[in-house]
């Protein structure tokens, strides 16, 4: 694939939507990190729940400026990070409430490797749409990436799509990257046909 | 005769040297055992002296030297919550250190933490406002300590969980409305991060 040299500047607004994008994936990553780091404890879960719903409900929080408040970096990670965390809670309720001896200090295998999966994924992401603005949008490189994880992904022939064991995990971070590279593609593309500058294009 | 005689010397020698040593050997033992104790005892006292932190307690051990740290430097420290807590008139949440220097006329409020700046920066905030609401025209610096790793992630281009800092160490954030990272402030006052010892 020939790659156009030229990059154009990207819009700010496409610039801040690829850095939202990249930290809410990077909050989700951060709230499964934090259920593994925390051997899923489920009070210790809920009780980082409602630390951060409280921060939100601040009106104080909400001054432009604030690195809570809306458009904030900050605010966009704990928009990636609090949902997250309930999802890792409503999996670990699931995994206990389905396990024979409901032990809580430790967590079964298939529970670690699905949060697992769910950090490597969201990490891959975040990771996919930080590329996408360092190369300043430039479709071409983006698409020679996704390629590049196509090509891995095709020839990881050992690796049964959706295991989420984690001796997979190479595949599951090529999983997350190439779909964040595509979601970046078309962010890139939503705002070109809206009347963003055009990003450089890939001659075959 | 002459040679009866010195066997018979030799023979008393033998059987003295072996009732000297019969008599000895218990207070050699406890010599060894004394020397056993010794080198136990110094490899205890080097284990201790460099031994790291125990890995389960490591923000609370850096958050510990911080509070000593300051205190060295502001005559009126506060290192509790509750000390915090009563001198504001407030129950809740506070940073880990408040300090008055008395020369300076200066206020410190600073918060020890591994990795989670957003817990860091409420605490710094709540303590804060609550400080001013007191204290109006108080001057006052604000500093988080963070781990070596978490200082590192900070400083990189991508910086962590939204927050950066710059050359200073002031702490910051990518801004939408601006397009640009901006100085994150509490009542106009900026952060200063710096990586704990």
């Amino acid at each position: 694939m020939k790659i156009d040299n030229h990059i154009p500047k990207m819009s700010i607004e496409v610039q801040s939507a690829l850095r939202r994008e990249a930290n809410r994936a990077g909050g989700r990553s951060d709230a499964f990190d934090f259920a593994l780091e925390h051997k899923g404890d489920i009070r210790t879960l809920e009780e980082e729940i409602q630390w951060y719903e409280e921060l939100l409900a601040n009106p104080s929080h909400a001054t432009p400026g604030h690195p809570f408040a809306v458009g904030m970096s900050v605010r966009n990670h704990i928009d990636g990070l609090l949902p997250s965390l309930k999802d890792a809670l409503r999996m670990i309720k699931q995994a206990r409430a389905h396990s024979k001896n409901g032990a809580e200090d430790t967590l079964p295998e298939t529970l670690a490797d699905a949060l697992h999966y769910e950090r490597t994924i969201a990490k891959a992401r975040s990771d996919a749409f930080t590329f996408a603005r360092k190369c300043q949008g430039h479709v071409g490189v983006l698409l020679a990436a996704a390629q590049e994880s196509e090509a891995f992904l095709s020839q990881a022939t050992g690796y049964p799509r959706g295991d989420k064991s984690q001796r997979y995990g190479r595949a599951h971070y090529e999983e997350g990257y190439l779909s964040g590279l595509r979601d970046a593609i078309e962010l890139l593309m939503r705002h070109a046909n809206e009347g963003e500058p055009q990003p450089a294009t890939t001659a075959a | 005769m002459r040679l009866a005689t010195l066997k018979f010397s030799t023979t008393l020698l033998l059987i003295a040297t072996g009732l000297l040593f019969f008599v000895w050997s218990p207070s050699r033992t406890n010599m060894l055992q004394l020397a056993q104790d010794a080198i136990a005892q110094h490899h205890s006292d080097t284990g201790g002296q460099t031994a790291s932190p125990n890995p389960s307690n490591r923000g609370a051990d850096q958050e510990e030297r911080v509070r000593q740290m300051l205190a060295h430097e502001y005559n009126q420290s506060y290192t509790t919550e509750k000390a915090i807590n009563d001198l504001l008139g407030f129950k809740g949440k506070t940073a880990d250190f408040l300090g008055y220097n008395s020369e300076a006329r200066q206020w410190l409020i600073a918060e020890s933490k591994g990795t989670n700046l957003n817990h860091a920066f409420d605490q710094l905030e709540n303590t804060l406002l609550k400080l001013l609401d007191k204290y109006p025209n108080a001057s006052v610096e604000l500093r988080i300590y963070v781990n070596e790793r978490t200082f590192k992630l900070l400083q990189s281009a991508d910086g962590m969980a939204g927050w950066t800092i710059d050359g200073v160490g002031y702490l910051r954030a990518y801004n939408e409305a601006v397009g640009s990272v901006t100085d994150v402030l509490i009542n106009g006052i900026k952060i200063i991060t710096l990586q704990a010892l």
